[in-house]
């Protein structure tokens, strides 16, 4: 090895990403180059200065006003808006995926009730768990949402009321299929989605209304 | 709650707190999330676009969609690590989107135009590193960034920038290359 070939080895050298033989070429090579052992020796200490530089730089000004100045205009043309059709989206996502898994599942319906019930997925924990947090954010979000519906324009509260009866039916439904089967991972997981867009569902609307 | 942030922030208790209530639509503990992660997120931002205003744009635009994006964020990782997938996915979003943008970036990709500016009385060894990045062409500084300050694998990058893995290694030798010969005079 030259010097031209170790220059084009030194990162993967001082990385550790190479094998066992191009690292011995390469410090064979180190032991009889003085110049070669200083620039290796010179990365490794651009590294550890780039390592310790400090993780955090604070902003020279407070940006939290201005954050919470654009979230709380809402309105029709606010950034809020941007993000109903995405929303949207991933909610038909979510309950294709529901209709889907639902289906062949109720079918089996029967066989699974002569069988005692296995124990709870972790996923089941998980939102059992959250369940009452869904519940208390959710109550807060429509009351809030209650109070300020009469700032929203009349096709947009039905438009959220239209998807939030969409999605208490979902769970409705994951629900009875989680008391049949909450070993099945899936109705933990599911749930915690559809209550994850009711809540976002809230928000943006809580937001389009203050 | 659990469900939300399975993992622990290390020794910051009451984070997964805020960030349950924050998804709730607390805009109080979404602040208490920015105090606690602006100087990380703004640090990140600075120093990939080296420009202290655009960078505090980054900042808050990254704030706004972590706003946006909270209902999806399920505690699979550390929340610091979600936000600085999104910080880092804002920055690249807006070089990518707003070519209008390009001229006022800092920095060219044209190695024979790299300007090595003298650099200003250095405040400590930090201090001339930072001076140095700043000055990298755009491509080789946003790689250093990621893989040596971030710790992002190549293998990461290049799905981050869209690039093939063997670029985003080219462009490190590069970035390299340029802050030893930048620091060594």
């Amino acid at each position: 090895m030259n010097c031209s070939e170790l220059e084009t080895r030194i990162d993967p050298f001082v990385d550790g990403e190479l094998d066992e033989a191009a690292r011995l070429d390469v410090e064979r090579h180190l032991e009889r180059c003085d110049a070669c052992r200083a620039a290796v020796e010179e990365l490794r200490s651009l590294l550890r200065d780039a390592e310790s530089l400090p993780r955090a730089i604070e902003p020279p000004r407070d940006l939290f006003p201005a954050i919470r100045s654009t979230l709380s205009r809402g309105g029709p043309h606010s950034r809020a808006w941007l993000g109903w059709a995405g929303l949207a989206a991933s909610l038909l996502i979510l309950l294709t995926a529901a209709a889907l898994f639902l289906g062949p599942r109720e079918a089996q319906a029967p066989a699974a009730a002569e069988s005692p019930l296995p124990a709870a997925s972790f996923a089941t924990s998980r939102y059992l768990a959250a369940e009452d947090e869904y519940r208390r954010a959710t109550e807060q979000l429509l009351a809030a949402l209650e109070e300020r519906k009469a700032g929203l324009a009349p096709e947009t509260v039905e438009v959220v009321e239209r998807n939030l009866q969409i999605i208490d039916a979902a769970i409705a439904e994951v629900k009875t299929a989680l008391d049949a089967d909450p070993a099945d991972s899936r109705n933990g997981e599911f749930l915690t989605a559809l209550q994850r867009q009711k809540i976002q569902l809230l928000r943006r609307a809580s937001r389009l209304s203050s | 709650v659990e469900a939300f942030a399975i993992a622990s922030e290390q020794g910051r208790p009451g984070l997964e707190d805020e960030v349950v209530r924050a998804q709730a639509g607390d805009l109080e503990a979404f602040e208490s999330i920015y105090r606690r992660h602006a100087g990380r997120i703004y640090a990140i931002c600075l120093r990939m676009c080296a420009d202290a205003a655009r960078a505090e744009d980054l900042t808050q635009e990254t704030f706004l969609r972590a706003w946006e994006k909270l209902g999806s964020f399920r505690g699979e990782s550390p929340f610091a690590a979600w936000l600085r997938r999104l910080t880092v996915n804002v920055v690249l979003a807006e070089r990518r989107s707003a070519g209008r943008r390009r001229s006022r970036e800092t920095g060219t990709d044209d190695v024979e135009r790299f300007p090595w500016a003298p650099q200003p009385a250095p405040a400590g060894a930090g201090m001339d590193l930072e001076t140095a990045i700043s000055r990298l062409p755009v491509g080789a500084r946003r790689v250093f960034v990621l893989h040596d300050v971030e710790g992002y694998r190549h293998e990461e990058i290049a799905g981050l920038l869209g690039v093939a893995e063997g670029t985003s290694k080219t462009q490190l030798h590069r970035a390299r290359k340029l802050l030893r010969e930048a620091l060594r005079s």
